[in-house]
């Protein structure tokens, strides 16, 4: 597991938004594995190994960076299908996306994230904050081992 | 004596003319002015007898019967006085207890047969030793209509004003909420616009044209300006959403506390500080700072081109319930003119390349205050400095 470099989903339905983000963290390309889904079904089925993600690589990510709005159902019901789940709980979801309104954050926290943060307008601290998200969660932060997490 | 109104005096002498002025002496010319121009209806019982021995215009006039048929008739008798009276004798027994009954509520039918309301003071006195009851009747009809329509007046005001508030708190609501989303929508094409502006300036550059890299440059400073906008326009929705939690603070600590969020203005400034003592306040304390935030930025910012700003903050004395405060500056003021003009959302009165801002502070300042209860005024001169006013009410616990 040690080997393994470094998981991170993105789950961004904007295309533009894919792309900023893509280049906000293009230094951690080379020792980061960064899939990205668009919709918060792709979100549940890429950590659940279903549909298109059957053959996806071994692990769970160390990071789900989460925008709340997406098509579909949303990053909330996405947050809470991860949260509510034994299998997926103890993966840290950072909620990241455009408003900070404070019943947002509230509900979010409600359901379990671990994070919550707005996405800053200007371009570079969008991608400074970005790259300190992901250097806290995959470097500082220590993730749950495998073997903590319960079987079912 | 002055002459009764005219309207009444017509009726009174189409009345006098019908019933003739009794005789009366000298001495008791004024008393029976007052008795035959009296717009309450009166008339006089003998005690003992129970009938009636005397009555004036006005009880004709309310009874639509002549003074002939009044007189000698005992009221019980008498149809538009029926129920005036109780038949069981307690009026009578009532008047040997007190010389002075108020009776109200009464009903009498007048000559149209239509019910009037009358309040009916009668008082007992003797006269070359006989007791008579002299009966005071005021038709208090219209009073009482009046009376009526404006309690359902008041009553269907509160509905009113009640219904008119719901749909200003749903249209404030809704205004806020537009707001909002707009404010949201519009922040993440803003954020592609800066953030592929950057992209480009970073990979691109050395591509582009001088021309062409100012082209950019320009399209990043409207996107970063229109940023600002927005994140004004959030605040500003935000104040009006979010509840208040009032404390006690003394207004002298948040005045520190602004000027704490405004070291970044102040650098490289000469700027010469009065702050004389100021109130203690029931504010909320995060908005109230904003408030001053606001007020003490705009005039560190319109002080800018002073080469030594004066500021000064302190309360005008006079009114006990409520603090005025002011935040007084010796920059470049304004038109009097436009004194009211600059609480508006996005309201400029300096253009922009010599003041930075968006407009939106003083509408916030405004917001704040009025939520609080108070007011907010500001007077200036061109190239006068300007002085803010606010007001707090004072001693409201929560």
């Amino acid at each position: 597991m040690t080997c393994e470099p470094a998981h991170i989903l993105l789950a961004e339905d904007d295309p533009a938004d894919v792309e900023l983000a893509l280049s906000a963290m293009q230094a951690l390309v080379s020792t980061h594995r960064i899939a990205v889904v668009n919709t918060g079904e792709d979100v549940l089925d890429y950590l659940h190994r279903r549909r298109g993600w059957r053959g996806r690589g071994a692990g769970q990510p160390a990071l789900v960076l989460l925008d709340l709005k997406m098509p579909g159902i949303g990053g909330l019901e996405a947050l809470r299908g991860i949260k509510n789940d034994s299998r997926t709980r103890c993966i840290p979801v950072v909620v990241f996306t455009s408003s900070g309104e404070r019943r947002d954050v509230a509900l979010c926290y409600e359901s379990g994230v671990n994070a919550f943060v707005v996405k800053p307008v200007e371009f570079p601290s969008f991608a400074e904050t970005l790259q300190a998200i992901c250097h806290f969660w995959t470097a500082l932060n220590l993730p749950p081992a495998r073997s903590v997490r319960p079987s079912r | 004596m002055t002459e009764p109104p005219p309207a009444r005096n017509a009726r009174s002498d189409e009345l006098s003319r019908d019933i003739p002025l009794p005789p009366c002496d000298r001495e008791q010319t004024s008393y029976r002015r007052l008795f035959e121009t009296s717009q309450d209806g009166i008339f006089v019982l003998d005690f003992e007898t129970r009938r009636i021995v005397e009555a004036n215009p006005g009880i004709c006039l309310l009874t639509g019967l002549s003074k002939a048929h009044l007189v000698g008739s005992h009221p019980e008798g008498v149809a538009p006085l029926r129920g005036l009276f109780h038949s069981d004798g307690t009026f009578f027994e009532e008047l040997k207890a007190d010389p002075v009954v108020r009776r109200e509520n009464l009903t009498v039918e007048n000559r149209d047969g239509l019910r009037v309301q009358v309040e009916a003071v009668c008082n007992l006195y003797h006269s070359q030793g006989r007791a008579y009851v002299q009966c005071n009747l005021r038709d208090v009809t219209q009073h009482r209509r009046a009376e009526d329509q404006v309690r359902r007046l008041n009553e269907t005001l509160e509905q009113r004003v009640a219904a008119r508030t719901c749909e200003l708190e749903g249209a404030n609501r809704e205004l806020e909420a537009f707001t909002y989303s707009v404010s949201h929508d519009l922040r993440a094409p803003l954020r592609h616009i800066m953030g592929f502006v950057e992209i480009l300036e970073k990979e691109a550059a050395d591509n582009l044209s001088v021309a062409h890299r100012r082209h950019l440059a320009t399209i990043g400073g409207a996107a970063r300006r229109m940023a600002d906008l927005i994140e004004d326009l959030l605040a500003f929705s935000r104040i009006g959403r979010s509840e208040m939690q009032k404390a006690r603070v003394d207004m002298l600590t948040l005045v520190m506390e602004a000027l704490e969020d405004l070291r970044e203005d102040t650098k490289n400034r000469i700027i010469s500080w009065k702050i004389h003592d100021l109130p203690m306040v029931t504010v909320d304390r995060s908005l109230m700072r904003q408030a001053l935030v606001n007020l003490l930025s705009n005039a560190i910012k319109f002080t800018s081109t002073r080469t030594r700003a004066v500021i000064e903050i302190g309360t005008e004395s006079g009114d006990s319930d409520v603090d005025t405060i002011y935040i007084r500056d010796n920059g470049v003021g304004f038109n009097p003119r436009y004194s009211r003009k600059i609480f508006g959302v996005f309201e400029r009165l300096n253009n922009a390349a010599e003041f930075e801002g968006t407009g939106i502070g003083l509408a916030n300042v405004q917001r704040i205050i009025r939520r609080h209860g108070g007011k907010v005024w500001a007077l200036g001169r061109v190239d006068g400095g300007a002085t803010f006013y606010f007001t707090l009410p004072r001693g409201t616990e929560k």
